[in-house]
């Protein structure tokens, strides 16, 4: 039976797997390792908590092997997860007749799971929505551009992204030599995506002054009404922030041992992994906007 | 609701209204702000202390 309940899993996946990515806002926000294997609960990494500066002179001279500070730090691996029932007579029905598989508990299952995943990625893990375990991009950020602008107000997302960018070229991130996402709470983006001013429109200027990045809407519930970030993109980000994934989604199913033939299937998704800002200088998070 | 002495806890915070230029504060550096502006920069800043206005003395004719 055990085969039977994987081969069931694997179908699950496969069917939900794509979905899901398509939801998941975090991950097109930063690099993501290929998976390392569920058994991975913890990872060491480096984190660069400030940079030495460099020297000039008519020559080389010893003793200035300063080191760059880069902190060693250990962090545990976070499961995201969500458990759902299947009915047992849809379940047999697939097997039997090979009838066509209802996924739309698991999907739903996955859909929270996924949005959890997304508000570790984006903004952290808290227990009690205060203190932060495990830092997201939001609450991780080395800079924060708090100086007021209204998105509503046509120019004031631009006047944002510069003054972002700034803060971060002068900590040594080549801002406006890469591209960048932008991530804003969906009453932001929505602000910016009417933004115009007698027939032009702010969102492609916004779009130039990305050097290529996106515009990314995140849900008010992950991150918070007024706020939003920018960031470089998956693509040049990597050895600024990654999220070390252990496992992908993924899911598993058994029944209740008491009534093996007539339980209905438990099924649980799955997916495992931590964010690593290595450089937080290069996170610019908008608090104000 | 009133004003508190913080000090900067990452790389840089940028300040200001939207019509005025934005003042940047660097790391280890101080300013004051309202309670509110505080609980909104949250763990960017350390607050150091409550300020304290001194009582106005009562009017006189």
């Amino acid at each position: 039976m055990t085969n039977a309940y994987t081969q069931y899993s694997k179908s699950v996946d496969s069917e939900l797997v794509q979905p899901l990515q398509n939801v998941t806002v975090g991950r097109r926000l930063v690099y993501v390792t290929a998976p390392k294997g569920f058994g991975v609960t913890s990872v060491d990494w480096g984190k660069i908590s400030d940079m030495s500066g460099g020297y000039v002179s008519y020559g080389f001279a010893d003793g200035n092997e300063d080191m760059i500070d880069v902190a060693l730090t250990n962090s545990k691996v976070p499961v995201y997860w969500k458990d759902y029932k299947v009915d047992r007579r849809l379940y047999n029905g697939w097997m039997i007749n090979n009838t066509d598989m209802d996924v739309s508990a698991a999907q739903s299952a996955g859909y929270v799971a996924t949005a959890t995943e997304d508000a570790a990625i984006i903004n952290g893990v808290t227990r009690n929505g205060t203190t932060y375990d495990i830092n997201g991009l939001y609450q991780g950020a080395g800079n924060n551009y708090s100086t007021s602008a209204d998105f509503g107000t046509y120019g004031n997302a631009m006047a944002a992204i510069a003054g972002a960018k700034q803060l971060m070229v002068d900590d040594g991130i080549p801002a406006y030599n890469i591209p960048l996402n932008l991530a804003l709470s969906s009453e932001q983006y929505g602000e910016l995506e009417k933004s115009t001013d007698n027939g032009f429109d702010e969102w492609p200027k916004v779009l130039r002054m990305l050097n290529g990045g996106s515009v990314y809407p995140v849900p008010s519930t992950v991150l918070g009404v007024g706020t939003g970030m920018l960031l470089p993109t998956p693509s040049v980000g990597r050895p600024y922030v990654d999220f070390f994934l252990t496992s992908n989604f993924r899911t598993e199913h058994g029944v209740d041992s008491k009534h093996p033939d007539t339980s209905d299937l438990y099924g649980r998704v799955y997916s495992a992994g931590i964010l690593r800002i290595k450089h937080a200088n290069a996170i610019c998070k908008l608090s104000n906007i | 609701m009133g004003n508190v002495k913080v000090q900067v806890n990452i790389s840089n915070i940028a300040r200001g209204s939207s019509h005025d230029k934005s003042v940047v504060y660097k790391r280890g550096q101080e300013f004051i702000c309202s309670d509110e502006e505080a609980a909104r920069l949250g763990k960017d800043v350390t607050v150091l202390e409550k300020i304290i206005e001194p009582e106005k003395p009562a009017k006189t004719r």
